[in-house]
């Protein structure tokens, strides 16, 4: 089968689906809305008490396919956003993994302007409609006016959004399972919910990283994000292979020739020959 | 004008037909052969053709709805042509379609314009919810990219663009179980 066979047979699908999803059609969509969305990754305030208040005997959980990673040789300090609550069980870090292997990555569309660029975590955990139906919308809205919004930026990014709800309302993984279900199953896949009652926030962090930004020393870091400021914590050749990640999936996806200026500017920013 | 009375404009070889087939679905087929094309030259020239198609077969068909069945004719038109524009150099909206779709696919024989493809195609989009259903025919039928997809669904282009790559993963799978890479 080629690729415009595919293309020809979606042109003749029911006349109904077409209808229906004409771009002249108003939409009507419940969903939560981008103020919403970004509002949940708040909860990093509120982290602090949840996660005391959170039960710590949870079996390990298989992580999700393996984003890339990167560790640094030894045992790095933690440092962790000072919103975030220290873990009581030691960090080990896992094996160094290459950027460019180990990637289990199914890429997104990306291009100039796609935010995927500049999200730490995948989009999953960015939609709290499934804890908005938990928690009822009333709380939820509460929780969001008088803690999420009167965090700075970087503490809302801080945290997966819905892991700071579940924080906030100590919602249970079985609770979460079962709305999952009831909404269909789609809200969030089995193996985001897993990683969302990891017992370390790092290996949450880790298990839930956006495939296309940068783990590195138990912090995440977008390519907007890189580019934009020079970090002087990453060393070069861990960002050199990461810029070359990104141009690869760039590259797969076919928006290389859009892409490829910001690669190289950030290449520039930090001195990485091409 | 209601559909119905252009279509009896039709069935009384009644040139007025194309006028207010325009005036009615001008602007949204001319919007899915520009999407395709990026050319308002070649989505014009497009858009006269499919009316020259739905004249030729109106009678003895009449489609309902008349509006999606212009749209098929006009998104097929077009890609047409954009295969023979595009036969050497690739760019635009289509082809990053095109190549976002090649994931959902195994490479294999040209199997042309398959009927079954279309019903498992069917199948598929009807086990889908209405807004994915709507999203994935909106980036894959009608071309809107995802920031305009994003915008008329209020979500954001990140939300859609991983939407979009967990309905092609589906649809992938969905194809294999329906036995068309075998």
């Amino acid at each position: 089968m080629k690729v415009k066979d595919l293309l020809f047979a979606i042109g003749n699908v029911s006349p109904e689906y077409i209808e229906d999803a004409s771009p002249d059609k108003e939409i009507t969509v419940r969903r939560v809305s981008v103020k919403w969305v970004s509002l949940a990754a708040c909860l990093c305030l509120v982290t602090i008490i949840g996660i005391l208040a959170y039960p710590k005997a949870k079996p390990p959980i298989e992580v999700p396919p393996e984003p890339p990673v990167i560790e640094t040789p030894t045992d790095p300090p933690i440092v962790e956003n000072p919103i975030v609550p220290e873990i009581e069980k030691p960090y080990t870090p896992p094996e160094n993994t290459p950027v460019s292997s180990g990637a289990d990555i199914t890429p997104p569309a990306i291009g100039g302007s796609d935010p995927t660029f500049s999200r730490k975590y995948i989009d999953e955990v960015y939609n709290i409609y499934i804890c908005d139906e938990i928690v009822g919308r009333e709380a939820s809205d509460k929780w969001v006016n008088e803690v999420f919004l009167k965090l700075s930026p970087e503490e809302q990014e801080a945290l997966p959004n819905v892991y700071m709800m579940i924080v906030a309302f100590d919602i249970s993984k079985e609770a979460l399972e079962r709305k999952n279900k009831e909404l269909g199953g789609d809200e969030l896949q089995q193996s985001t919910i897993d990683a969302l009652y990891l017992e370390d926030v790092k290996e949450i962090k880790r298990a839930l990283k956006n495939p296309l930004a940068l783990y590195y020393d138990g912090e995440i870091y977008t390519f907007d994000e890189l580019r934009a400021k020079r970090n002087e914590d990453i060393p070069s050749d861990v960002l050199s292979e990461y810029f070359d990640f990104i141009e690869s999936v760039s590259e797969e996806n076919g928006t290389l020739k859009y892409d490829l200026e910001l690669i190289d500017g950030a290449r520039a920013l930090y001195g990485i020959k091409i | 004008m209601e559909d119905f009375r252009i279509l009896d404009l039709y069935f009384d070889r009644n040139e007025s037909a194309i006028e207010e087939t325009d005036k009615k679905y001008g602007r949204y087929c001319r919007s899915i052969s520009y999407n395709i094309l990026s050319s308002h030259e070649d989505a014009g020239e497009v858009v006269n053709d499919t009316y020259l198609k739905a004249w030729n077969s109106i009678p003895p068909s009449r489609p309902d709805p008349l509006k999606s069945y212009l749209g098929t004719i006009t998104r097929r038109l077009s890609l047409n042509r954009y295969e023979h524009i595009n036969a050497q150099k690739r760019g635009g909206r289509t082809a990053v379609a095109l190549d976002e779709l090649s994931e959902c696919i195994s490479e294999g024989e040209d199997i042309g314009e398959s009927v079954a493809l279309s019903d498992s195609l069917n199948r598929f989009l009807g086990g889908l919810s209405r807004d994915k259903r709507r999203i994935f025919l909106r980036r894959y039928f009608y071309m809107c990219t995802v920031s305009e997809i994003a915008r008329d669904f209020n979500m954001k282009e990140s939300t859609v663009a991983m939407m979009l790559s967990r309905m092609r993963r589906k649809l992938k799978m969905f194809l294999e179980k329906e036995g068309f890479f075998v």
